[in-house]
């Protein structure tokens, strides 16, 4: 007698404890090298030598430490969600200048607001000397 | 009579943990498909806030600027004496610069850095931002 026939293949279940370290491993390594950050890029031009010739002249805009924006005799200017207070045109070249210890966040947030504003030529100009520091001998 | 009404249970300990793979799985997905790998900087930068500005590309020369105002140029750290003669051996062409500043670092020494570029005519410096909201 054929012991062959009386035996009936079990199904062997694989353990899914190997499977879920696996997973766990591959989750764990896309949690710790993943980033959500989208950077962002702003271009600076630069104000160079060139023999391009705007059509209208750029004007200067001094950034304070406290984000605001004055004109180059200290007027401010007043900047609200659509319009701007001066009689600048769009296509005006804007020249940013920042005094010395205004940072990068007050100068990025600048242009954040001039270009939701319609100004797209912005160029970041050299810092300005102080009154106070203008001032001493 | 004692009859055993149960059905028979098989592979309880694996039952158990079906719906945890269902999560994990979840979450793995969501990690691959949201996220980006990318390297990280060496040095601690904060970039400042901007919702403006287009997205950001691959630059073939990034040059960091720390809180402290301490440079490096691809990943190597430099001095800014020597800067302008590092850019004679890897800018190449008309490229465009990557800067990629903290946002705590000062107009004036940021202007440092701008100014070498100039004097090299470098118009096209792309100052880098994360896209959060300004706070």
């Amino acid at each position: 007698m054929n012991g062959n026939l009386f035996y009936t293949p079990r199904r062997r279940s694989v353990s899914l404890t190997a499977l879920i370290d696996v997973v766990f491993i591959l989750l764990m390594f896309f949690m710790l090298t993943s980033s959500f950050t989208r950077e962002r890029q702003l271009e600076l031009a630069s104000p160079v030598a060139s023999n391009d010739i705007p059509a209208t002249s750029p004007r200067q805009l001094v950034l304070q430490h406290s984000g605001e924006l004055t004109l180059m005799d200290d007027t401010p200017i007043a900047l609200t969600d659509n319009s701007i207070s001066t009689d600048f045109t769009h296509d005006q070249p804007l020249i940013i200048r920042p005094v010395a210890d205004a940072d990068v966040q007050a100068i990025v947030s600048a242009f954040a607001r001039l270009k939701a504003l319609g100004f797209n030529q912005l160029s970041l100009g050299n810092p300005v000397v102080s009154h106070a520091e203008g001032m001493q001998p | 009579m004692n009859l055993d009404l149960q059905p028979p249970r098989r592979h309880s300990g694996d039952a158990n943990i079906i719906p945890m793979i269902n999560i994990v799985f979840l979450l793995l997905v969501f990690f691959m498909v949201a996220g980006q790998i990318k390297s990280t900087n060496s040095t601690t930068v904060e970039l400042p806030s901007s919702p403006v500005g287009a997205a950001a590309e691959e630059h073939k020369i990034t040059l960091v600027m720390d809180r402290d105002s301490q440079l490096s140029l691809n990943d190597s750290p430099i001095a800014l004496e020597s800067l302008d003669s590092a850019l004679d051996e890897t800018l190449i062409g008309n490229d465009s610069i990557a800067l990629l500043a903290d946002k705590t670092v000062k107009a004036a020494e940021l202007d440092k850095v701008l100014a070498i570029f100039r004097a090299r005519g470098i118009a096209k410096v792309s100052l880098f931002s994360d896209g959060a909201e300004i706070p």
